[in-house]
């Protein structure tokens, strides 16, 4: 064991000693003609471009997503006046109006809502046709300055638990002129 | 094949041979990188000045060829000049370039083994400090596998901790011990081997 030891320790001592080799002279300087040659971008005009990264992206999440706000409020809390409507045949309880996406409502500004017919004939008022609403559905086409304010009027006054059969209910679609 | 001359660890820091820094060479590794990964070419050859030597050694321990190890002390360099701004300082630099080298020089051995190409041997002139002593530590060096070389060479050569080595190395500090307790046994072998045949 002594031995082994003494024998491992002179390796040691002859590797430490005759192990190493000097690089050639001309290395350092061949090395440092190669990184002159590299491009390389400073990091400070790596972190300014990183930073303006982050914040472009945080600038555009946060323009879509008030663009996606005051879309929905645009539409009140509307549909697609196709899938309510389809929705709203199927005699389901009155629905207060339920946004979709943005580009849902852009391309057909439309609302339904499924209220009672008093209700309709109060909100509508001149609008309002007995007749038109005698199939238990009335479209009215409003100027966009009047849409909001109707589309409001009657979300809020949507009637609540009118089952599908009840005669005294009406569908009320808002169609927003162009 | 150019010529090697020896040289005593640990290396003392060389007068560059042509129009280099020598402000810097008081500056810490760490703080050296920093500068260099702002794109300060003086602070990384400084860099280059300090630790040419002793990744010179670990190539060409590891490729046993010098034109080989030259190539990838310098493509170590440059690929590190590239990568400097992610270099984090989690790593010494030292552990870090010893990986970038270490790496160049597997794939050489690799590229040698798919393509079976005869390598040079190390080279046999030396002048100091017993040409026979060199000649016999040489040999045996080259005679072990190369896991168990690299880290004689990380440990003895380079001076190295065990824990400093693995990390170099991708082992555990256990791993290091082991090998280089065999690598040891396995040199002393086989220069009592060559002692008797001479």
């Amino acid at each position: 064991m002594t031995d082994e030891h003494a024998d491992h320790e002179d390796i040691a001592r002859l590797l430490r000693e005759q192990g190493a080799i000097e690089a050639p002279p001309d290395l350092a300087a061949s090395v440092m003609e190669e990184v002159r040659r590299t491009p390389r971008r400073p990091a400070a005009w790596d972190r300014f471009a990183r930073r303006t990264v982050q914040w472009a992206a945080a600038a555009v999440v946060v323009a879509a997503a008030l663009l996606g706000l005051s879309r929905l409020d645009l539409g009140g809390g509307s549909s697609s006046s196709s899938s309510v409507a389809g929705a709203s045949a199927g005699g389901e309880a009155a629905r207060p109006p339920q946004a979709t996406d943005s580009g849902t409502v852009k391309r057909s500004p439309s609302v339904t809502f499924s209220v009672r017919r008093s209700v309709a004939a109060e909100v509508l008022g001149p609008r309002w046709s007995a007749g038109a609403a005698a199939h238990g559905r009335i479209v009215v086409t409003v100027p966009p300055q009047e849409f909001r304010a109707l589309a409001r009027a009657l979300r809020h006054r949507a009637a609540n638990g009118i089952s599908s059969n009840d005669s005294d209910t009406v569908r009320v679609v808002l169609r927003r002129s162009p | 094949m150019a010529h090697a001359g020896a040289v005593s660890l640990p290396f003392p820091a060389r007068t560059a041979s042509y129009d280099g820094p020598m402000r810097l060479d008081a500056a810490s590794d760490e703080w050296l990188a920093g500068r260099a990964a702002r794109g300060d070419e003086a602070a990384f050859e400084q860099l280059v000045l300090r630790y040419q030597d002793r990744l010179y050694t670990l190539a060409v321990r590891v490729t046993l060829n010098e034109a080989d190890a030259r190539d990838c002390v310098q493509e170590g360099f440059v690929s590190a000049w590239r990568a400097m701004e992610r270099f984090r300082g989690d790593a010494r630099f030292s552990t870090w370039m010893y990986r970038i080298v270490l790496r160049k020089a597997y794939d050489v051995l690799d590229r040698r083994k798919r393509q079976a190409e005869p390598t040079d041997e190390v080279p046999a002139t030396f002048s100091e400090p017993s040409v026979e002593a060199r000649l016999d530590i040489e040999a045996a060096l080259a005679g072990l596998d190369v896991d168990f070389r690299v880290v004689a060479v990380a440990c003895d050569v380079l001076g190295m901790s065990m824990e400093d080595a693995g990390d170099a190395l991708g082992l555990p500090a256990g791993t290091v011990k082991s090998r280089l307790h065999r690598a040891r046994a396995r040199l002393a072998e086989q220069l009592q081997d060559q002692r008797q045949h001479d």
